[in-house]
């Protein structure tokens, strides 16, 4: 029996015209790397079958006046790296209204910490998703760096993944990633205000799941959504690909390491919606449903 | 699950114990003296008369200029 040479991103040799077609097993992505002469092509693990967990119910949002309030999360969030992750599945595959998936309770233009949104372009004409992360008002005032990655709208079940890293010393080490169904996008639109510092954490605006604006909600979902969680790292392709689990079909417990997912201990919210509002890690207060209905999951 | 409409300044006298939204989370009309809110079944005692609206009826009454900003930056 043969192996293939295994490396790290950080170990590998540099893909040169003396090692073109040379085939190593990158361990930072569990991939195989191919050298072409000039760069390494990257043949990504399809992921691992892990079990999905029991899941009953997820969360039914009408369009009108649902909305989920996850609490004050700041004491929970990084100041300059986190993920979030949400299931998502649209009544509607046309429709252009703009939906608040995960984001701060906020209607301004400012302070809106990390945000993901399901949107329709009406200048580009494209329906997609959006994700944002706003710093605090210690510089400049609220500065922000933004995604936009096109998608093609259906009625399925669908798993977004957003994660980020700010270097507050350095904006061009700034990254935000949008995967879908365990796949990065690539964005079509990308916004970028300049050095940031850290996240913004408004201390009495909670986060909220279908609808911002607990006051008078907008932005509201129509359609269902389960499995909202968020760490306060960066997670990679291979988390983010495991967390889709499309070999074990669906969603799976988040708050043990299995297959390629190796981030539980930095997992700091799951709401599983499960007849509840309960966070399943316990480090939050269980979240307030107002309007959304808990029906049997077809998850 | 059916709708209605009510002013805003008598969210004090229903009982939301009867509804299926949150008096604190209420979506209210642009000029907030509007107030939606649902229930299943039954209209409740405390909305007794108030028109009542299937989902299909109040989407495009969601969709108005009273209730609907469609130039508000997301």
């Amino acid at each position: 029996m043969s192996t293939i040479q295994a490396y790290t991103d950080a170990t590998r040799p540099a893909a040169t015209a003396s090692n073109v077609g040379l085939t190593i097993f990158n361990t930072t992505d569990k991939a195989i790397n191919v050298s072409d002469g000039t760069a390494w092509r990257e043949y990504n693990n399809d992921g691992a079958a892990v079990s999905p967990i029991s899941n009953s119910y997820n969360l039914s949002f009408d369009g009108n006046l649902d909305i989920v309030n996850l609490g004050v999360l700041n004491s929970l969030l990084d100041d300059y790296t986190n993920s979030v992750s949400v299931w998502f599945k649209l009544d509607s595959a046309t429709d252009t209204d703009p939906y608040h998936l995960f984001g701060l309770d906020n209607a301004s233009a400012s302070t809106r910490g990390i945000r993901v949104l399901k949107f329709y372009d009406t200048g580009a004409l494209k329906h997609g998703l959006e994700f944002s992360v706003y710093d605090d008002d210690s510089g400049a005032s609220y500065l922000y760096e933004q995604i936009r990655c096109e998608i093609t709208p259906d009625t399925a079940w669908h798993n977004v993944v957003a994660t980020h890293y700010i270097d507050p010393s350095n904006a061009a080490n700034n990254r935000l990633k949008l995967y879908y169904d365990g796949q990065e996008l690539t964005p079509y639109d990308e916004q970028a205000a300049g050095t940031l510092n850290a996240l913004a954490k408004p201390s009495s605006l909670n986060y909220t799941v279908g609808a911002r604006n607990t006051t008078s909600p907008a932005l509201i979902f129509e359609g269902d959504i389960d499995e909202v969680a968020f760490w306060d790292v960066e997670l990679d392709a291979a988390n983010a690909d495991q967390i889709y689990n499309s070999l074990g079909g669906g969603p799976f417990d988040l708050s043990s390491n299995a297959g390629n997912y190796n981030q539980s201990t930095n997992l700091k919210g799951w709401w599983r919606f499960e007849n509840n509002g309960n966070d399943e890690t316990g480090n939050s207060s269980t979240a307030t449903v107002s309007g959304a209905s808990y029906v049997s999951n077809s998850l | 699950m059916n709708y209605i409409i009510v002013n805003t300044s008598d969210l004090d006298s229903i009982d939301f114990a009867d509804m299926a939204v949150l008096k604190d989370y209420v979506r209210k009309s642009l000029d907030g003296t509007q107030a939606l809110l649902k229930y299943s079944g039954s209209q409740p005692f405390s909305v007794l008369g108030t028109t009542e609206y299937s989902l299909e009826e109040i989407k495009p009454i969601m969709r108005s200029a009273e209730w609907f900003d469609a130039d508000e930056p997301i």
